[in-house]
């Protein structure tokens, strides 16, 4: 069985549980304590990421970090449809690769700051909520416009990808982090739509969204 | 009136306040900052069990040898206390048991009143809506009366009779069943819940919750579980409750204004929050200053 | 809550764009340091109120709009389409929320495509001269960390960068400034006749929104192109205002200082006014023969709102020169621009029904009472059972639509004498399966049915009957048979079916005015009480419908009503002042 070294409160460990819901496939969780153990700093962790960080998969003999690329990994692997991440298609993937790196700017601002603020992790906060209201201003702008199109996701086509899983879940927390998503109203109806995708699951400090 | 004074006005100037889980300090380590009543703090473990708290200015003197507060270790925490005369902390008889697990979950930072977040922790209305699946479940949303008592020696409020049904209560059940829970609010920052144990029908879990005012609207809140529980990894006992209050901290974070109002005709109760009720009658009549605001005078 | 100046609280303002307020969606408005949670229901009303519970006070914008409320995240709090007011509270799930528990709203309008409040009262509606009878496009608002004043001064100084242009120089770029918070630009390129409308919308005194409006005669023939231009030309402008701005206060989750408050602040409910005095008047929109002897009335207002309907209330229908009469509520949880009712032609009546039935005509106005819930649906059973009879199906049907609308398991049993006395057929049948007619049926065939029901029972379901007298006695009398709880029983009398003796004198004491009042033979305590001045509030005047029950507090009554369970009667801490008496020389009462 697929095994998931996991902690609940990780925004980048949720999309892992997340997708895995999303495409029905049973894992095993191993809780690595983050908070405030460290545990994923200590050195039986570091045998299996010498980078320190959550998530980590283990797949039959794969073992691989870092939540886009293992998202990647499982939608080639398990996605029948093609849809989350279709390898084929140039321009989509192209598309939903610049989403993934973007899901890293998130994770180095506005999940740091919520790091800060929830955790007393030492960032510089202020930094951190700049950086991240500076990508939102740039998300909302392109999904506006998305909309405009009748294009209801980050990527074109009619189907989520891998670029709504990997971006979701740092800016549905961006709150935690002190950066409010009032004036980012595109991003606010995006994010309604994300939870209505089947297979939708949820993590402390998400909401699902009504009927 | 800044932080300070309004400390300085009311009781909380001369409560025990929680600062640290003792095992986050390093023995011998060096001296970590943080917050308290607007006052920054430097605390150092000076051994296992000793620790030494002062005040610091930490932009000007960062190694100042400020005058040291009033500081004392209990239950796993580091307390201090501005004030010059300090109350006597409350009582935890079961902290001591022999048997107890005793774990602190590690500390979380919170935009919002101390009050505020000692109020969520004694509501059971919102547990479907809110701890889904953990501490309740829609369509079982009904809270049945409870009852309120203020005691006088010690000035304690206590909560009984209350019941409520819930899919799974704590890490080491399964199922669904009405579960009983007694609470007690020996401090006006401090909360502590007690729930029948799934390992031992005759005794009690402990869940307290102690909160640190960084400032009237910021706290650092501090969980210690005091339970019965061969079983259980402290890791699982600590994710457990820090599931539940991540669920709770974006709840807390957009309540407005920030600050608990104690006049009741600001917001509308129900039978269901008789405790917050009692509670806030208990801050005004208290005389608590700090993290409310306070009945308009009508005269 | 700041003012820029006194005269932008009173102005209409753009908050949003139409296209803002997607179907089951919480917008996240701001205006003038007012927070606003602003949400379409799939009837089209906007709904804009101040973005707080009434409860603990959790932005309602965290929470969940399924179309025709709005329910809190934080103890499932539900407030109505239109009214505003809390029709449901979880922890509380028998009963019914007060009426004085409704959100302060904002008035909405929807022109040029945006969506305009204000936060005093304006009673016209917005108009600008240059936006009437045009093609608009509405541009991306660009929110700005900037306040308002600075933004329009900027805007105009700015404005020829809307000269598409090679030589800015010579540009003939006209801006005509319509006050703090409306700037004009045309002439921008070839924009032929076409002008920009840019509506400054101040959020706190630190930030506003530039909310811009392309209008022309004709549509543009590129607007994608167009719409990309002015975004990327506003977000110059934006960038230039800002770096020239003192960096301030990013977080609006700061609110103002809160501590000296001003009363409005915490208003419970601008719907308090709404209520005062007992009636409304409303007027026929809709008159149907239902079905034989039943007319279906539909009746709207022409002031505001109506108050709020929860599943099972009833209005009073009053005309003069006779009885008052109740009738319940069809609506459903989506139904709240008008009342729908039935009526029932009753032979022996007060009248009420005959005028209506005979006389009363579409356009004819009535007055009515605010509803009245004395007939609570609950929420929190994982199976309901809903029995009708006859014009029992009033009720019954709105408590059918509710469960429905929420998604909660439920069957209704719908009993009528003929395929011709079935009334609302058509909502009964868009309940689909979950509804079972049951027609023509003999006396015994009935008994038969419902005994067949309530053998079905399950533990935590509830069931609720209403329906004429004798069937209402047969369902309590098998329920007692089959040992059902009566917690889980609700029925909702028409009418008293059983006598009322008014024998035996007994006193009064009213404990709050220490007043001792005699209650003879002949006359019922609410005839006494008003009588004597006591301002009493009753409907049915026969123990059916709780409206006249008075607290209590010591004393034995003889209940002679139908709407106290049999816990309440033992308990005696209530009395249906019209029709009960007392066993006891006198009883103390909560008055």
């Amino acid at each position: 069985m697929l095994k998931l070294y996991d902690y609940e409160l990780s925004g980048n460990c949720f999309k892992i549980r997340w997708f895995l819901n999303i495409l029905g496939i049973e894992y095993e969780s191993i809780p690595v304590e983050f908070y405030p153990g460290k545990e994923h700093q200590s050195s039986w962790f570091k045998e299996i990421n010498p980078l320190g960080q959550l998530p980590v998969i283990d797949d039959d003999d794969l073992r691989l970090r870092d939540a886009q690329a293992i998202l990647v990994y499982l939608a080639k692997k398990y996605d029948p449809s093609g849809k989350w991440y279709p390898a084929d298609d140039a321009r989509r993937i192209g598309e939903i690769s610049q989403w993934l790196s973007f899901a890293d700017s998130l994770t180095g601002t506005i999940s740091s700051a919520r790091l800060a603020t929830t955790f007393f992790f030492d960032f510089d906060l202020e930094k951190c909520q700049t950086g991240g209201h500076r990508l939102l201003r740039v998300l909302d702008e392109h999904l506006w416009f998305q909309e405009k199109q009748q294009l209801e996701w980050l990527c074109g086509g009619a189907h989520p990808s891998l670029a709504e899983i990997a971006c979701f879940p740092y800016i549905a927390l961006s709150e935690e982090g002190g950066i409010s998503r009032q004036e980012y109203a595109a991003v606010r109806r995006w994010i309604d739509r994300v939870k209505r995708i089947p297979g939708f699951t949820v993590m402390p400090g998400i909401f699902p969204a009504g009927a | 009136m800044n932080s300070l004074e309004t400390a300085k006005s009311c009781s909380t100037y001369s409560c025990w306040h929680p600062l640290f889980a003792l095992e986050d300090l390093e023995e011998g380590g060096v001296p970590v900052y943080t917050q308290l009543l607007g006052q920054p703090v430097l605390c150092e473990r000076l051994s296992e069990s000793k620790v030494s708290v002062r005040l610091a200015d930490q932009q000007r003197f960062p190694d100042s040898q400020a005058e040291d507060l009033h500081s004392q270790v209990q239950y796993g925490f580091v307390w201090a206390c501005l004030g010059p005369t300090p109350q006597p902390l409350f009582d935890i008889p079961e902290y001591h048991e022999a048997d107890r697990r005793n774990v602190c979950t590690g500390v979380f930072g919170v935009e919002v009143s101390a009050p505020r977040a000692i109020e969520n922790f004694l509501d059971m209305g919102h547990f479907p809506f809110v701890h889904t699946g953990l501490l309740g479940i829609e369509p079982h949303t009904e809270v049945v009366d409870y009852q309120v008592t203020v005691s006088n020696e010690p000035n304690e409020i206590i909560v009984t009779e209350c019941l409520f049904f819930q899919p799974q209560a704590a890490v080491g059940s399964a199922g669904g069943v009405v579960t009983e829970y007694v609470y007690r609010v020996p401090h006006p920052f401090c909360a502590i819940l007690y729930k029948s144990c799934p390992f031992d029908e005759s005794r009690r879990d402990v869940i307290a919750i102690f909160v640190q005012p960084e400032s009237e609207e910021r706290i650092r809140a501090h969980t210690l579980m005091s339970i019965v529980d061969p079983e259980s990894s402290d890791t699982s006992i600590r994710l457990f409750q820090q599931t539940i209050f991540g669920q709770d901290k974006p709840i807390l974070e957009n309540q407005f204004p920030k600050k608990l109002p104690l006049d009741p005709l600001d917001e509308v109760s129900v039978r269901a929050d008789r405790a917050a009720v009692a509670y806030r009658k208990w801050l005004a009549s208290s005389g608590i200053r700090y993290g409310v605001i306070p009945c308009t005078d009508v005269t | 809550m700041i003012s820029l100046n006194g005269d932008a609280q009173k102005e209409w303002i753009p908050v949003a764009s139409g296209t803002d307020l997607v179907p089951r969606h919480v917008f996240h408005g701001r205006l003038l340091d007012q927070d606003l949670a602003i949400w379409r229901a799939d009837d089209g009303f906007v709904n804009i109120w101040r973005n707080r519970c009434l409860h603990r006070g959790v932005r309602l914008t965290i929470g969940t709009n399924d179309g025709a409320q709005l329910r809190c995240q934080y103890h499932g709090w539900c407030y109505a389409n239109r009214t505003g007011s809390c029709t449901y509270i979880p922890a509380h799930p028998g009963d019914s929320p007060a009426q004085t528990l409704t959100n302060r709203a904002f008035p909405s309008i929807e022109k040029y495509g945006l969506v305009w409040t204000t936060l005093g009262n304006q009673p016209a509606v917005p108009t600008v001269g240059v936006l009437e009878n045009k093609n608009i496009v509405v541009l991306r608002a660009v929110p700005i960390n900037a306040p308002m004043r600075i933004v329009c001064d900027q805007l105009q100084q700015q404005a020829q960068r809307f000269d598409r242009s090679d030589s800015r120089d010579d540009s003939k770029v006209e801006v005509i400034s319509h006050g703090p918070m409306n700037v004009e630009v045309r002439k921008f390129a070839d924009s032929g006749d076409a002008s920009l409308t840019f509506f400054i919308q101040p959020v706190d005194r630190d930030r506003s929104v530039i909310r811009g409006v392309l209008s022309s005669d004709q549509e543009p023939a590129e607007p994608m192109s167009l719409l990309r231009f002015f975004s990327s030309t506003l977000n110059e402008i934006r960038d230039h205002i800002e770096s020239n701005q003192v960096t301030a206060s990013r977080d609006p989750q700061k609110t103002p200082d809160v501590s000296s408050l001003s009363p409005e602040l915490f208003h419970r409910g601008a719907g308090d006014e709404r209520y005062a005095g007992q009636s409304l008047t409303v007027r026929v929109s809709e008159k149907r023969l239902e079905a034989d002897g039943i007319v279906a009335l539909e009746l709207t207002s022409e002031k505001g709102v109506l108050p709020a309907v929860q599943p099972g209330a009833h209005i009073d229908l009053c005309f003069p020169g006779k009885h008052t009469a109740q009738y319940s509520l069809v609506n459903g949880p989506t139904e709240t621009d008008r009342y729908i009712i039935g009526v029932k032609l009753e032979e022996d009546g007060g009248g009420v029904s005959r005028y209506v039935h005979d006389e009363l005509q579409k356009g004819d106005e009535v007055r009515i009472s605010p509803p009245r819930s004395r007939f609570p649906l609950r929420r929190d059973t994982v199976n309901t059972v809903l029995i009708a009879g006859g014009i029992g199906i009033t009720p019954i049907l709105s408590m059918a639509k509710t469960l429905s609308h929420v998604n909660l398991d439920f069957a209704l049993h719908y009993f009528a004498r003929s395929e011709r006395h079935i009334a609302f057929s058509r909502e009964v049948s868009r309940l689909g399966s979950d509804a079972e007619l049951h027609v023509g049926l003999s006396i015994e065939k009935t008994q038969d049915q419902i005994s067949k029901i309530l053998e079905e029972y399950e533990s935590g379901t509830q069931i609720y009957v209403c329906g004429p007298s004798p069937m209402m006695e047969v369902v309590k009398r098998m329920a007692s048979e089959k040992d059902l709880p009566e917690s889980m029983f609700h029925t909702e009398y028409f009418e008293n079916p059983n006598a009322i003796d008014l024998g035996g004198a007994f006193k009064v004491v009213l404990s709050r005015s220490d007043r001792v009042l005699d209650v003879p033979q002949g006359k019922s305590i609410l005839q006494v009480l008003q009588e004597n001045g006591v301002a009493m509030r009753s409907s049915c005047e026969q123990g059916a419908c709780g409206t006249c029950l008075v607290k209590v507090l010591s004393g034995n009554p003889i209940h002679q009503d139908v709407y106290l369970t049999e816990t309440e009667r033992r308990q005696g801490n209530w009395i249906a002042t019209c029709v009960s008496r007392s066993d006891s020389d006198q009883l103390v009462l909560d008055l």
